[in-house]
């Protein structure tokens, strides 16, 4: 029996589809907070964005959007933390094998390939992707999230290097700024999927670092 | 549950995400110790008279670091005790952390302060019925309950406002009052009409003024310890208890996240404060009234004080019992820890039926109690009949209250709900379902008088709604069901076509077209509460009643103070709390114990 994911999700189905977008929102926000950014990239791909599981507010928005009171407490998380910051593993988990079961019903519906792209703990999210079954994945972007640190799993993988993976700087906070330089990323992998190409470092802003893995 | 991707033939060929070894790496052991594993092992002077190795040495151990450990570690320090505390997981705070981070407290100055008179035998009264209702006699000595039951909830009353208060002059925990988001909220047991609402909520008070969830309460907890110095040490699970020659209890041993060995010498006493066994599947089996599908605790909370304890010849109360709350079926399937609740179904134009299509309960009743409505048993047809209840409900409520757990915010869709075009239509749809999950529930389907159950139902609820009472399960009546819906549960989206119904604000017609939507809801916890009966001074009894020397305990790890009955929201943090102060106090008091 294959487990169907179970997260909430925002979608946007584009009718000339090739490849769907799927879209980690950071620690905070909800399924809406890259649906913008992914509009601008204009990829005619489709756009999937699950909502992390947790409310941060167990009271699930008992109050006004807008009540102050609950700003610490507003948007979903993916997962816990522990005294030095690294994802708890158990939660850190759950999300992971919920993004996978995502991913198979994805790619058995014809929405391959798959472009990844997170934020903040949704960054980190899509990197353990790309650790974890980097085979159903065909890009990753990373916008200022570290890659998971999880003592007795994560040094243990390492990323295919066929896999291309874009991560911006961790000072980055203004998603919807590198727009251009993805889309010239994931076209170009779209592309360089077709002629073989891997990954590249094209992307000469000082703003972004393209990081090496594996 | 056992997570459910195990068998998934990628997980064989080594690939993809195996939700087992990130457990593991989480500390729980998913295999539970038993009482053969963790026998007592006395420990003694060695024939030369050396002293046996312990690796650490403390006067005091508590374990676990939720607010009933914090707590006892804050007051065993602050009693002259040096103090080691020992948490299982990664994580500090255990399932406190993750919580709304309410307790609730009889009597608090805050109350008195608010120029409202705490009326001790009343209030006390109420406890006591509200608990052991079946024992309950006014007119007798201890309003019939026996002496230790009775003397828990005394004490709960007598000394709860002092542990808070004393956490407050620690500077480990600022209190306000909970009522500072709604207003004031009723208590579980508040009479069907109270006229005036006594709030006895309190949540951790930020330097800022405003409040703070469970994570801030345990940021100021972990705050305190930091501040007198009381080392924490995370990935450290007890596994056996260490006794000198006379049975006492002198010391753990305990297991480093990773699997080294090492052993505590606690001079003075250990306190247990570790959690409850939602997560072990082998003390849920044997000791839970029916099936538990998951639940929000900590994924460490396996039970381990109950085989420890048990080693110790310590006596089990309340085994049966848990602080409950319905869960989303599909969401606990998946999860090694449900991340949300089902606290109250949202929305007016929504019931719950079996899979008779029959209501079965009040559905604005509290979570502790709606929930065990889960475990009706049917002697006829051999199963439970209340196994899973379908949440139905119409396109009003999925626009009016989307976002309140467990309806999606509009814009965004969930896996779990199944939508149908009408409500007709709304059977086969559930069936299909049901057969994809079969292999979790025991193949539960639906009755083939589902349909016509279904539509004699609906039109029943809409003219109940219509006139706003609901004869058959009273929902609206209470004012706990109209001011949690009202003020929490249901908080209605702003901008939508639809009114709020003005008779009975819990109900309202359903439509009687499509779409029709349904969620399947489950029984789950946020911890059970049963374990090793403490007295008032918070000791572990034996089996004879008399206390284990040297141990301790408070939490959800032990027999529940307050039985199985969920005063209120904070209804398991207030005696948390107050057990936890008892707890790390006679800790610290115990007399020295020698090894020899």
């Amino acid at each position: 029996m294959s487990a169907r994911s179970q997260l909430v999700r925002r979608e946007l189905r584009s009718p000339h589809a090739r490849g769907t977008l799927v879209a980690l929102h950071a620690d905070g926000a909800d399924a809406s907070e890259l649906v913008a950014l992914c509009a601008a990239l204009a990829l005619d791909c489709d756009v999937v964005a699950p909502q992390a599981p947790r409310a941060r507010d167990p009271f699930h928005g008992s109050a006004a959007p807008a009540d102050p009171r609950w700003r610490a407490y507003t948007g979903y998380s993916w997962f816990r933390r522990d005294d030095l910051g690294r994802p708890e593993p158990a939660s850190f988990g759950d999300s992971l094998a919920q993004l996978e079961s995502l991913a198979r019903e994805l790619h058995a519906r014809g929405g391959a390939p798959l472009f990844w792209l997170g934020r903040g703990e949704g960054a980190t999210l899509a990197l353990g992707a790309a650790l974890a079954f980097p085979e159903l994945l065909a890009a990753v972007v990373a916008l200022a999230g570290a890659p998971p640190e999880i003592p007795g799993w994560s040094e243990q993988r390492v990323v295919p290097p066929q896999l291309p993976m874009l991560s911006l700087g961790s000072d980055y906070t203004d998603p919807c700024g590198a727009a251009d330089a993805i889309r010239a990323f994931l076209q170009a992998r779209r592309e360089g999927a077709r002629d073989g190409r891997g990954r590249s470092q094209e992307a000469g802003q000082d703003l972004l670092q393209t990081h090496q893995h594996g | 549950m056992p997570p459910e991707n195990e068998t998934d033939p990628a997980r064989a060929a080594g690939r993809g995400v195996s939700r087992r070894d990130f457990l593991s790496l989480a500390g729980a052991a998913g295999v539970t110790l038993s009482a053969a594993a963790c026998a007592t092992a006395t420990v003694s002077a060695g024939p030369s008279g050396d002293a046996p190795a312990f690796e650490l040495e403390t006067d005091v151990a508590v374990v676990g670091s939720g607010a009933a450990g914090a707590t006892a570690a804050l007051y065993a320090s602050a009693n002259g005790a040096q103090v080691i505390v020992l948490e299982k997981g990664p994580v500090f705070g255990g399932t406190t952390a993750k919580s709304g981070g309410v307790y609730w407290i009889p009597n608090h100055p805050l109350e008195r302060a608010k120029g409202l008179k705490e009326p001790r035998e009343a209030t006390l009264r109420a406890m006591c019925r509200a608990s052991y209702p079946l024992l309950f006699a006014q007119e007798k000595p201890r309003y019939g309950l026996p002496q230790n039951e009775y003397e828990l909830i005394e004490t709960f009353y007598d000394r709860g406002a002092d542990a808070v208060v004393g956490l407050e002059k620690l500077g480990a925990l600022a209190s306000m009052s909970a009522d500072s988001l709604a207003g004031p909220m009723p208590d579980y047991f508040e009479p069907p009409n109270a006229a005036k609402i006594v709030d006895r909520r309190y949540w951790a008070r930020k330097s800022d003024g405003s409040f703070g969830l469970g994570d801030e309460m345990v940021r100021q907890l972990r705050a305190g310890l930091e501040a007198r110095k009381v080392p924490v040490l995370m990935g450290h699970r007890a596994v056996r208890a260490l006794v000198n020659p006379r049975r006492e209890l002198v010391g753990l041993e305990l297991q480093k996240l990773g699997g080294a060995t090492l052993r505590l010498r606690a001079r003075r006493g250990v306190v247990f404060a570790s959690g409850g066994f939602t997560h072990g599947a082998e003390l849920v089996r044997s000791f839970q009234p029916g099936p538990v599908f998951g639940g929000c605790a900590v994924p460490t909370n396996e039970g381990d004080f109950v085989h420890i304890a048990e080693s110790l010849g310590a006596k089990l109360g309340h085994m049966p019992s848990a602080w409950r709350a319905q869960i989303v079926l599909e969401q606990a399937l998946q999860f090694s820890s449900t991340p949300d609740d089902v606290f109250m179904p949202p929305g007016d134009s929504m019931i719950l039926v079996n899979r008779f299509g029959r209501r079965v309960v009040d559905e604005k009743s509290n979570y502790n109690e709606r929930t065990r409505i889960h475990y009706v048993w049917d002697p006829v047809r051999h199963e439970w009949a209340n196994l899973l209840l379908f949440m139905i409900y119409d396109e009003r409520t999925a626009a009016l209250f989307g976002g309140r757990f467990p309806l999606p915010a509009p814009g965004t869709s969930a896996p779990y709900v199944i939508s149908a075009p009408s409500f007709a239509a709304l059977g086969p749809a559930l069936d299909a379902r049901l057969a994809e999950l079969a292999g979790r529930t025991g193949g539960v389907k639906l009755d083939a008088s589902f349909a016509q159950s279904l539509a004699g139902t609906l039109k029943s609820f809409n003219a109940d709604a219509a006139r706003g009472v609901d004869p058959q399960f009273l929902r609206g009546a209470n004012v706990y069901d109209r001011d949690w819906h009202a003020k929490i549960w249901s908080f209605p989206n702003p901008g939508t076509k639809y009114a709020l119904p003005t008779r009975n604000v819990t109900m309202h017609p359903i439509q009687a077209t499509g779409p029709a939507h349904a969620i399947i809801l489950a029984a789950g916890t946020l911890d059970t509460n049963g374990g090793p009966v403490i007295d008032r001074s918070a000791r572990v009894l034996d089996a004879w009643g008399k206390p284990i020397p040297g141990l301790f305990g408070a939490g959800n790890c032990i027999a529940s103070p307050t039985g199985p009955y969920y005063y209120a929201g904070g209804g398991t943090l207030g005696p948390a709390v107050t057990f936890g102060c008892i707890a790390g106090e006679g800790a610290a008091h115990e007399p020295l114990k020698e090894l020899a």
